[in-house]
């Protein structure tokens, strides 16, 4: 774990805004990113494991920024979609006909 | 309306009622909803062997989704604000909440795009209608739904939020920032709003049945309807 | 086949091969596998939690912020104090349509005097305990508009800097502001103007927050937080969650109008509502328009869907003698 100084803090409460450092280990491997941060309030979780982390951000041109689990949730959209169209439906056994219309095959 | 023969006239056989207990808004509603939904059509034994393909699933999947949301919400609901935002079982269901909402609009998404490929909406236009509609309740429930969480998200989003809705001359009506009339709004108000333009949703879908393919064998329908 | 063809046919009753399905069943089993799925992404992931930010939490981590703001909002400087409809008659956040403004004629319902409700009346419910602040306060509402507005501009001019709990305005006669804004300082890091001081003096209930969320904002350390979790609009703030949460991703296509050009360079809100609204009429009623309706045929993917049923029971062209 790789510390940064420690800015001096404004308020020696115990639960205020403290200057943090950290290391940034995402979750998909990434590298590692150490950063200082003025005073914030701390994020929390009650997940298993903490997503606090700042999102990988995806950017092409000079407008087009998605974060990338909202571009995991637009392909997990597509991927429902595509599997729907390809992966096929178990077939019932019995078919009934209410009117006698002939299979072309069967 | 099945009616044993040889029955009493009564309540439960209108035909043989008199002339002066026919025709009440009660009988005519009645005659309608049992017109439209019959019970066999609304909730029926089986359906055309074309309902073979996993895009038919995202609708309910939305629907799950939402019973989950709403129960979860009613959850919340009961043990209130504190609950949610300082406790752990408070916040494990404040995030079940979460989840729910974004497998919601998923599933909602997915379902949108699989009925517009099939062109579902042929012959169920109003369904089409309501289906955007409970989108945008939806979503509009969804926003409020921040201003209620009433931690950092709940301040941020209100506050950028509400330059949006001033711009339109409705921000008396809908002050984000008045945390009390948005809970309200988020709890009762819209989930009541959206449960009803989803329950027509999902009525106007059995009155249709589902959609057929585009180019079915015809000897598989019913001659044409003649004018209602 | 046409649309009016294809709807004809789509509204005849099915009368053809029908197979086995249970509603009930498909539901329940919808349940059962949605919910497993939500309680396994909720014990692995959560939800995130960040604690709001308060009167004393803001003034102790940036103290020269909260003496700004409050300074801004002591001479109707603000942003809430110039925003115009619908709490005030300023016209600094009024946005408008080519000639007509949708804001503007929505009044003034929420009515905020900044300088009378966020700074002034919070600050005379401490006099009782300072004799400065009372005294201070006495010059300020004793002097002529001419000569608060003296002092205002000397303040604004000058160079604020923090001392302790103290308010110091280098250069220039700012009469009673500086104590004013040291009493404001004291009371916010004391955690005196959080509770209903702001929202709802002398009240026993309040749960409308919007004169403090209006000052709250009125300050960068907000944003600087948004910044910090990118958050922030013109970066497709509104789809983003805090950290590596999903946001809002299906408000895509509302957000998307503030980042392209022409509409990011106009910059209003109502411009991108303008813009939304009509999209969505089109949404709603796509079934009525041609063209649009017409798409699902063309993109002609519903003839891989429904394969098994083409392939079982519609003869195929070739064959029809």
């Amino acid at each position: 774990m790789v510390r940064t100084a420690e800015l001096r803090e404004v308020d020696s409460e115990p639960n205020s805004f403290v200057t943090r450092s950290f290391n940034l280990d995402s979750a998909i491997g990434l590298g590692k990113v150490v950063i200082r941060m003025n005073p914030v309030p701390s994020c929390e979780t009650v997940g298993m494991f903490d997503l606090c982390a700042p999102a990988r951000v995806l950017t092409l041109g000079d407008w087009f920024v998605v974060q990338l689990p909202n571009l995991l949730w637009f392909s997990a959209v597509l991927v429902l979609v595509v599997a729907g169209i390809f992966v096929p439906f178990p077939t019932r056994a019995v078919e009934t006909e209410r009117a006698p219309v002939p299979k072309v095959r069967s | 309306m099945s009616v044993p023969p040889g029955a009493a006239a009564g309540p439960g056989n209108p035909a043989a009622l008199p002339p002066e207990l026919r025709g009440t808004w009660d009988e005519r509603a009645r005659e309608w909803i049992l017109r439209t939904w019959p019970p066999s059509q609304v909730l029926p034994a089986a359906e055309p062997v074309y309902v073979k393909s996993w895009l038919y699933a995202f609708g309910v999947a939305t629907l799950a989704s939402l019973v989950i949301l709403v129960v979860s919400g009613i959850v919340l609901a009961v043990f209130g604000p504190e609950w949610w935002l300082h406790g752990k079982v408070g916040g494990w269901f404040g995030a079940l909440h979460y989840w729910a909402v974004q497998l919601f609009f998923l599933f909602m998404f997915a379902h949108f795009i699989a009925v517009f490929l099939m062109g579902a909406f042929r012959g169920r236009r109003v369904t089409w209608m309501l289906g955007v509609l409970s989108f945008i309740c939806a979503a509009v429930t969804g926003l409020t739904g921040f201003a209620a969480l009433q931690n950092f998200e709940g301040q941020w989003v209100t506050t950028q939020a509400k330059d949006a809705i001033n711009s339109t001359g409705v921000g008396g009506l809908l002050n984000l920032l008045d945390t009390g009339r948005i809970l309200t709004l988020h709890v009762v108000v819209l989930p009541a709003l959206v449960l009803i333009v989803v329950a027509l949703h999902v009525l106007w879908v059995r009155k249709h049945g589902i959609a057929p393919p585009y180019d079915a064998n015809p000897e598989h329908f019913a001659p044409e309807e003649g004018p209602t | 086949m046409s649309w009016t063809q294809d709807e004809a046919l789509a509204r005849r009753k099915w009368r053809g091969p029908l197979e086995r399905y249970d509603l009930i069943r498909e539901g329940l089993i919808a349940l059962v596998v949605v919910g497993a799925l939500l309680v396994a992404l909720t014990t692995l992931f959560g939800s995130p939690k960040l604690e709001a930010v308060s009167f004393k939490v803001w003034s102790s981590s940036a103290p020269k912020d909260f003496a700004t703001t409050a300074l801004s909002e002591l001479l109707g400087t603000s942003e809430t104090a110039t925003y115009g409809p619908p709490y005030n008659a300023g016209s600094g956040q009024l946005q408008s349509l080519g000639p007509v403004s949708f804001q503007a004629l929505g009044g003034i319902p929420l009515p905020v005097n900044a300088s009378r409700e966020l700074v002034l009346e919070p600050l005379a419910a401490f006099a009782p305990f300072d004799a400065e602040l009372r005294r201070a306060l006495d010059v300020w509402r004793g002097a002529s508009p001419a000569q608060q507005a003296d002092w205002g501009t000397a303040a604004q001019k000058a160079a604020l800097e923090i001392d302790g709990q103290t308010v110091v305005l280098r250069g220039g006669d700012a009469g009673p502001i500086p104590s004013l804004l040291s009493a404001m300082l004291t009371a916010a890091q004391s955690g005196a103007l959080d509770g209903q001081l702001i929202d709802a003096a002398g009240r026993a209930y309040a749960m409308n927050h919007t004169k403090s969320l209006l000052f709250l904002e009125d300050g960068g350390y907000l944003a600087s937080i948004a910044k910090r979790y990118s958050l922030q609009g013109n970066r497709w703030g509104v789809m983003n969650e805090i950290g590596s949460w999903p946001g809002q991703p299906w408000l895509w296509f509302y957000t998307v109008f503030y980042q392209i050009p022409p509409w990011s360079k106009v910059g209003t809100d109502i411009i991108v509502i303008a813009t939304v609204i009509p999209i969505f009429l089109v949404l709603t009623f796509l079934p009525f328009i041609p063209g649009l309706r017409d798409l699902p045929r063309l993109l002609g993917v519903y003839r891989r869907i429904w394969r098994p049923y083409y392939r079982q029971y519609v003869l195929p062209p070739k064959a029809k003698s």
